[in-house]
Formats: structure tokens, C-alpha cells, sequence
């Protein structure tokens, strides 16, 4: 059996997933090993000024009880930010590293203070009880403008009023010259702070470790689900003090990323060690409110946009300061997603070239943010979303017509952004008019007076979205071939159910003809897949196009081979649809008969081997229009999605139902930022959301059926024109919910998530003035 | 400890055990079957529902002993040897799965509400699966394959 690109191909995860037989980090070697508990600090900022584990050392089944003092005396390393901004005037910001375990102070709550391993879960528990523990709790803060504050709890003395960093994108001085110019001669000030709201990642299988010694490589061997176990098992291996080769990362089935998963989070360091020291099986299953206070929090950021606008809505100078929560610490990639990342996507698909963005990094005392879904990229479209739709309601002009005065024109495409990047294909306002057709635009009214008259308001929202990603490089295959035909494939990145294998299985096999039944994709193996990570949406646009290319490769090599068993001269091969054939003879070979007879002939090493890596000749620009009907229950103000509309731009497809398969669930995610999902913190930081019960992850029920199409437009930049589609749909849904759900009850501007308790303090001065 | 006799997918099974082991952990750590998951604490999520004595159980939520004598069906326990359970199959056709991790409750939830309801809508589907959750579809495919299974279910 052969597959296509473009084909409806049936996903071949599936047989495993359906039946039971998924291999996730919790399924191996299920209950076998000692168990991991972790103490966590009850408050969100104190110094510990006693801690005393004796009693849960001493405890039944304890083998280790341990707080980081046992682990700096073991020399374990520190979680690094692996990269760092500099600031506007040039200094280079201060380096802080993440101690796996408070050393002597606690900076959010669920920081962990001790962690004991015992023979079983109740065991382990049962310690921690045993554990004393005096805190002298400091006043915390949790809101970026109130850390900024000088009377502010400071929370690193490195970090004063808690900024990490400020930092600079485009010419801001130019930016702010040319507002203030544009401002003189009559143009109008449109003025927006909107807040970006926290999100918890939530995939639906926790973070797991089951970590053993190893004697076959000399160190250790650790499961975890990760977005690509290379990266992290070197951040283990470095901190405590293996070589790479003897740290290995397995990582099998992953029940979803979302970008947290990339990361090295503090109990994966310590679980580790805890292998290491006690030369045992361990294992730990998260619970999910552990992961609550524990993981990667997403977004999180507070942003004031100014902008000089004519009368027709035209975007004359935009400034762009935007203050970015990083949580109490910084991880591995949280200072480039409110920065490098989000700057990429500053004036969006808008002709804007007078722009400027500064942004501030600030701690408080809240879990550590990192990438989630898009990545800076949806902050900084929600923002020039929402900055159009209050440009329409200042002017009083239609907001269709705004955006369309402001869109990048198909004629000025390849379009070079003020703030780097070109956009390379696409033709904005005409997919924009496709979308209004395709959402009935034109025939809202009728359906707004006909809510009406049940009792509902009824609004409709859109939102444009652009996207920069699949750019760069460093997603290696590796394609080894077997006696029996096989070819395996051993790819970087690590699939969370995108659908890794079924992709890269239609693109070996469109490229060379080759039998589906005969290749095999592996991931997750440190010591053996290429290293890079999922996210950006770049597996199709990088690693597929790295696979396609060496695919070629492969064929390349093969004509001469191919003509020697032929016996004819290599100028007389062709190849096509994975048969060498010999020009004006009947003689031909398949390529996976060829690769047997080949592995017979060299069995040491495959003449076909081939490793390979490749880099883009630039980034892929997705863009779209998300167009949102809403109802809102006027007696209840219960919101509700009624229709959902989504034309995209994403280049190639490389398969139709994967594709709208990966809208869906980003759209999900960004109607939850939108209304229901809600990190909120008390004053005291203590996280008021704190589990499934309490957090609204959408349900079923939550959401409606999407209308999902395309209007693609070739991508220029990479060798199957393909843009990338992982993060798209989260990008899009937020400001197109927030635009509808606003249009609905006539008002300008609700904050995310906005609850159904926004809601009725957003109308209840409007039903006064009533 | 207690005695728990038990039949799990057709094969019945005697342990002793422990009076606080939950029904899932059973399934997971003593009879290996890991089909069926844990994604919360709460719950909330059903990533761990199997078919007690034929009724939808989030099996986190119930002792191993409070199953002393019932026939559990799990993920691993409705297909009909190589042929998928028709609900298996519309989730794979629809695409109605990702990571796979919520699937299987889900997947378990599903069989429940379509065998004991007729002529679901669109919306019956949605509040039937109020109790699982999925963090990577938006639900979309997972509607479809629903009605699709019903419709072959029902014939």
C-alpha cells in the first residue's frame, strides 16, 4: 500500500491507541518500583526557617527522605534559562538559576521543599506528614502591575521591583516620534490594556517519571512524556554529572503537549537523582492538581497598545508595551516566548510599518510560565485584534472595514514586516471575503433579531490571525534500511498526537513510492532519535521537509545501484512511483526488493542509508480568519457558541483530516482561554483553581462544530510548501470569541477568560442605567 | 486486605488485596491492563471509565473491593478479537482521537450512552460526554464518530 501527500490518509497511531495497547510513561512496568512523594510549600512567598526530615527518614518503608540541601551537597545542578533578552539600554540581564527544591525560600505555592521515595505511594505519603517544616511567610504578589510597584514583595535580589528584563522589538523611539506626529496633525488616539490570561496546559496525561539505573549504558534510564527527549536528557545528564551517553530519555505515547512538555521542570531533576541514589526503580504519578501547582503555566501577559489612526481606521504608528508574567522563575524558554517570539507577529497580517514594542519580563509569586500553544504568537495577535475592534468602535466605523483598510494587500506580498520576517505567499482580504461568505456575514442581522425574540443576544466576532513559524532547521532524520525492505525512519521532535508516524509515513511513502507497511517511524529515544522538539508548528514544514528531501536523496543513490542489477547504464534508469526501470526494456525493480538485495550484498552498512538535516530558506506565515457566532442568555447570561467559521491560509495539506483535526483542538483551547479557563490567585497567591473540579476545561457540551475550509497559497520557503497548523487554531479563537461575545452584549471590551461572573459585572451597569 | 473475586473482560480473577486499592489502580497494577488511564484526581476527567457489570464507571471513584463479584469490562475487553468494537472503528474512520490518552474512557463512555439511547442528537452526544474530557480534538471528530458508531450500532 502506497500513500500521498494530500490524501485522506487513516491515522495509523490509532490501531494501538483504540485497543488498549498505548505505551505511556505510567505503562511501564505498571506499580513496579519505589514511589516518589513531593512535599510542596503551602504558601506562595515565606522563608523556611526550619525543616526537619529526620522523622520521615526514619519512617516505614522510607529509603530517601531528602530536601535540596541533600542535593546541593550532592552537587546536583540548577534548572538555566536558556535564553535571555537584552535589555533596551544594552546591559545584559542578570542570570538566575531554579534549584530543583527551595534552598531557603519559597517563591509560589506548590514550590517544592522535601521529596521522600518509600517501598509504596501510601508509604511515601504517609511521610511527608513526618516532615517539619516552620515558615515565616512574606506578603506575595501575583499580578505584573502590582510587582512592578517599588513597595512591592521583591521576589530575587537580583531582579529589582521584579523586572528580569525590558527589552525592545522594531525602533520604538521612531514608533513613538511618529504617534506623537501623526497625533499633531489630527489623527486619533486609540488606547488599549488588555489582559492576556493564564492558562494551564492541561494535556490530559499528567507528567509522569519512572526512572532506573542502568548498567548497560552506565547511568540511568528515565521515562517521561516530552515534546523530544534529547534536549531534556542533556539538561539531566548535565546536572548530575553523567555523561550524555549515559542518561537516556524514553519517551512512548504522550498524551498531549501543548509546549510545557519540552521543559525541564524541577521533579524530573529530582526523581532522577533520587534513581541514582538509591539505585532503584522509582516512579512518580502526577496527580493533576499537583500539576496545577507544578507545570508550565501559558501567557499570562498585560499589554498596552497605542495607536495614531486616520479617519478610515488606518493604522498610522502603533507602540506596543507589553508586561510579561515569567511566575516565580525562569524556565528554560520563558524569556523568548513574550520576546523573540512574540515580536514575530507584532503587526500581524496588517500593513503597520511605524511600530515599536517594549516588553518587561516580571517575576511573582506564581507558577513558572513557558510556551503553551503559539507561543507570545496569540498574545500578540489577541492584542492588534482587539486594538482593531476598538479602532472600529471609536471611529464608529465597521470592523470588517477596519481590518480591511489595514490588511497587507496580495500585491504587496512578498511583504517584509517592520519587525523582521517576510511574508513570503497569501492574499489576506481575499481570504477575509471568503470567510464573511462562507460565515453569512451579510445575514447576521436576520439571525440577531430572531435571538432576540427568544431571549438572547446574539453577537458575531472575527479575527484575523497571522502566524510566523516553520523556520530553521535541526530536525534530523536518520533512515536506516533491513534485509526484509524495511526503512526506518529515526526522527527528531516527539509526536503528542499530531499524528507524527501517519505524516511522515505519507511523505517517505509520496516521495519514493514506498510500501506503508514497510516503514517504520521511531521517536523518543535520546540515545538513538535525532535530537530537536515539537513545537511552532514545525514538524511538517521542518522535519517533513528534511525527510522529503532525504527521500530524494535516497533515490538519487539508488539509480546507479539500481542500474547495476538491471545491468543497464545508469543513464537509462527512471524512476517513478517507486520502480527503477530500465528505458526501452521490460526490466524493472521495486526499491524495497532493491534495498533486500542491496542489505544482502553490504551487510554492514546500507548503501542507502541516510542522515540527514535541513534548514528552510525562511519561516512559514499561516494566516486566517476565525468568524464566531454567540449567544448569551439574557436572563442566565449563560454565552454560548453557535457557529464557528474558519478559512485558512496553511500552504500544502499534507493530510485534510489531520489538518482540521489540529484547528479543532486549538480552537478548543483558545474558546477555554476565551470563557472558561480560569488560573486565578487569591491575594495570598494561593491558587484558587486549583483542579479538574474547579478549572473549566471545555467539554463537549462547551463547544460547537467547527466549519473548517481553506484558501491556501503555496508556502516559497521550505520544500513542500507547507506552512504549519499546530498552533493556528489556538492563535485565531481567542480574540474572534472576545469579539463576538462583545458585539453580543454591546459592549467594547471584556477581559479573558471572560466568566460568566465577567459577564454579569460587565451588563450589571448597563441593566442599571436600564 | 480483602478477597476480591472478579471478572475482568471475560476472565475472572481472584485476588487478595489491599481494603483501600481503587478499582482502577487494580487494573492497572495487578492485572497490567493499561489501557485504561488516570488524568485527574477529581473525577472529573473519565479518562478511566470502564463498563461495570454494563454500566459506565469513572473507576477511580470506586474501590477494587466494592467490585467484589461484578464482571468489569475495559478498553482491552470490546473488541471482537482482530475486529475492532464498532465504536473502535468510527473513532478511528472520524479521527476521533489524538494523543489518545482520554480515548479510552471516552471511547467506554460512548458504548454506554449510545447502547441505552436512541436517535441521539447532536446535543445529547455533547451532554453525554459532559464527564470525559479531551484536551486535543475540540470534540468535533469525537461527536462524529459517535454518531457514526450509533448508526451502525443501532441498525
Amino acid at each position: 500500500m502506497k500513500f500521498g501527500i494530500g490524501q485522506t490518509v487513516k491515522r495509523l497511531e490509532d490501531q494501538n491507541l483504540l485497543t488498549g495497547k498505548g505505551a505511556f510513561t505510567d505503562d511501564q512496568m505498571p506499580g513496579e518500583g519505589r514511589a516518589v512523594a513531593f512535599l510542596r510549600a503551602p504558601f506562595a512567598h515565606a522563608i523556611i526557617t526550619h525543616l526537619d526530615i529526620s522523622a520521615a527518614r526514619a519512617a516505614d518503608g522510607v529509603v530517601l527522605a531528602a530536601s535540596q540541601a541533600d542535593m546541593d551537597a550532592d552537587n546536583v545542578g540548577e534548572i538555566n534559562c536558556n535564553f535571555y533578552p537584552e535589555n533596551r539600554d544594552g546591559s545584559q540581564v542578570p542570570r538566575t538559576t531554579k534549584p530543583p527544591m527551595a534552598r531557603s525560600k519559597v517563591r509560589h505555592a506548590g514550590d517544592l521543599v522535601a521529596m521522600v521515595v518509600a517501598e509504596t505511594r501510601q508509604q511515601a505519603m504517609d511521610a511527608l506528614d513526618l516532615i517539619e517544616v516552620d515558615y515565616d511567610p512574606l506578603d506575595a504578589v501575583t499580578d505584573v502591575y502590582d510587582a512592578m510597584r517599588p513597595e512591592a514583595p521583591q521576589l530575587h535580589d537580583e531582579y529589582v521591583n521584579n523586572i528580569v528584563f525590558d527589552w525592545e522589538a522594531g525602533d520604538i523611539n521612531n514608533a513613538r516620534a511618529k504617534l506623537d506626529a501623526a497625533l499633531s496633525e489630527g489623527a486619533t488616539l486609540v488606547e488599549i490594556d488588555v489582559i492576556n490570561s493564564r492558562v494551564m496546559p492541561n494535556a490530559m496525561e499528567t507528567r509522569p517519571v519512572v526512572a532506573m539505573p542502568s548498567e548497560e549504558i552506565g547511568g540511568l534510564r528515565v521515562w517521561l512524556p516530552s515534546q523530544g527527549p534529547v534536549g531534556l536528557a542533556g539538561q539531566i545528564a548535565t546536572a548530575l554529572g553523567y555523561e550524555d551517553e549515559q542518561l537516556q530519555v524514553l519517551t512512548g505515547d504522550v498524551g498531549g503537549g501543548f509546549g510545557y512538555k519540552i521543559f525541564l521542570h524541577p521533579e524530573q531533576l529530582c526523581i532522577a537523582w533520587a534513581a541514582k541514589v538509591t539505585q532503584s526503580l522509582v516512579r512518580w504519578q502526577q496527580d493533576r492538581s499537583d500539576a496545577f501547582l507544578s507545570d508550565l503555566h501559558g501567557r499570562d501577559n498585560r499589554s498596552v497598545a497605542r495607536a495614531a489612526v486616520d479617519d478610515r481606521g488606518r493604522v498610522l504608528a502603533l507602540d506596543v508595551r507589553v508586561h510579561a508574567n515569567m511566575g516565580s522563575w525562569l524556565s528554560n524558554f520563558s524569556c523568548y516566548i513574550p520576546t523573540l517570539s512574540a515580536c514575530r507577529t507584532l503587526t500581524g497580517p496588517y500593513d503597520i510599518q511605524d511600530v515599536g514594542m517594549q516588553v518587561l519580563g516580571i517575576v511573582t509569586n506564581t507558577p513558572a510560565v513557558d510556551a503553551f500553544r503559539g507561543a507570545g504568537r496569540p498574545e500578540a495577535n489577541y492584542l492588534l485584534e482587539r486594538l482593531m475592534d476598538h479602532i472600529a468602535a471609536e471611529l464608529a466605523l465597521d470592523r470588517v472595514a477596519v481590518r480591511n483598510e489595514n490588511l497587507i494587500k496580495a500585491e504587496q506580498i512578498p511583504y517584509a514586516m517592520v519587525e523582521g520576517g517576510v511574508v513570503d505567499s497569501g492574499d489576506m482580504p481575499g481570504l477575509l471575503a471568503d470567510a464573511m461568505e462562507k460565515a453569512d456575514w451579510q445575514g447576521f442581522e436576520a439571525r440577531r433579531r430572531a435571538a432576540r425574540a427568544k431571549g438572547k443576544y446574539r453577537g458575531i466576532g472575527l479575527a484575523m490571525y497571522l502566524e510566523q513559524c516553520g523556520g530553521g532547521g535541526g530536525a534530523g532524520v536518520d533512515i536506516e534500511f533491513e534485509a526484509d525492505g524495511t526503512a526506518v525512519i529515526y526522527a527528531a521532535q516527539q509526536d503528542n498526537g499530531q499524528a507524527h508516524r501517519t505524516t511522515l509515513t505519507q511523505i517517505f511513502s509520496h516521495q519514493l513510492g514506498y510500501d506503508v507497511e514497510k516503514i517504520k517511524i521511531v521517536q523518543g529515544n535520546s540515545l538513538r532519535t535525532p535530537s530537536g522538539t515539537t513545537g511552532g508548528a514545525r514538524m511538517s514544514a521542518v522535519l517533513g521537509s528534511t525527510l522529503s528531501q532525504a527521500a530524494d536523496l535516497i533515490a538519487e543513490k539508488a539509480m546507479p545501484l539500481a542500474a547495476e542489477q538491471l545491468e543497464v547504464a545508469p543513464s537509462d534508469i527512471q524512476f517513478a512511483d517507486g520502480l527503477f526501470s530500465a528505458a526501452g526494456t521490460n526490466r524493472s525493480i521495486e526499491i524495497e526488493e532493491l534495498v533486500g538485495l542491496l542489505a544482502r550484498d553490504t551487510p554492514a552498512e546500507h548503501p542507502l542509508n541516510q542522515k540527514h538535516l535541513y534548514t528552510t530558506k525562511g519561516a512559514s506565515y499561516p494566516y486566517g480568519c476565525h468568524i464566531v457566532e454567540i449567544e448569551v442568555d439574557m436572563a442566565t447570561l449563560k454565552p454560548q457558541i453557535l457557529d464557528y467559521t474558519v478559512v485558512d491560509d496553511i500552504g500544502n495539506v499534507i493530510n485534510p483530516m489531520t489538518f482540521a483535526g489540529q484547528i479543532h483542538g486549538g480552537i478548543a483551547q483558545g474558546v477555554g482561554q476565551a470563557l472558561y479557563e480560569h488560573v486565578a490567585f487569591d491575594p495570598d497567591g494561593q491558587l484558587l483553581a486549583g483542579s479538574l473540579m474547579d478549572y473549566t476545561l471545555p467539554r463537549a457540551d462547551h463547544l460547537p462544530s467547527f466549519s473548517i475550509s481553506t484558501r491556501s497559497t503555496v508556502c516559497q520557503n521550505n520544500v513542500l510548501g507547507v506552512k504549519g497548523v499546530g498552533e493556528a487554531g489556538a492563535i485565531g479563537a481567542p480574540p474572534a470569541v472576545i469579539s463576538a461575545l462583545c458585539d453580543a452584549l454591546g459592549v467594547v471590551h471584556i477581559d479573558m477568560p471572560a466568566t460568566l461572573q465577567k459577564i454579569w459585572e460587565t451588563m450589571k451597569p448597563k441593566k442599571e442605567a436600564i | 486486605m480483602a478477597q476480591l473475586s472478579i471478572i475482568v473482560n471475560g476472565q475472572r480473577h481472584v485476588n487478595e488485596i489491599a481494603d483501600n486499592i481503587l478499582l482502577v489502580d487494580y487494573i492497572r497494577e495487578t492485572l497490567a491492563l493499561t489501557g485504561t488511564h488516570i488524568g485527574c484526581d477529581t473525577s472529573q476527567c473519565g479518562a478511566c471509565v470502564v463498563h461495570v457489570n454494563g454500566i459506565s464507571v469513572k473507576s477511580c471513584t470506586m474501590l477494587a473491593a466494592q467490585a467484589d463479584g461484578a464482571e468489569v469490562t475495559t478498553i482491552e475487553g470490546i473488541s471482537d478479537g482482530e475486529n475492532l468494537h464498532p465504536m473502535q472503528e468510527a473513532f478511528h474512520e472520524q479521527h476521533g482521537l489524538q494523543c489518545g490518552f482520554c480515548t479510552p474512557g471516552m471511547v467506554m463512555s460512548a458504548i454506554e450512552l449510545v447502547e441505552k439511547n436512541k436517535d441521539l442528537s447532536e446535543q445529547d452526544i455533547r451532554e453525554g460526554l459532559e464527564g470525559n474530557i479531551c484536551r486535543c480534538t475540540g470534540y468535533h471528530n469525537i461527536v462524529k464518530a459517535v454518531q457514526t458508531a450509533a448508526s451502525k450500532m443501532q441498525r
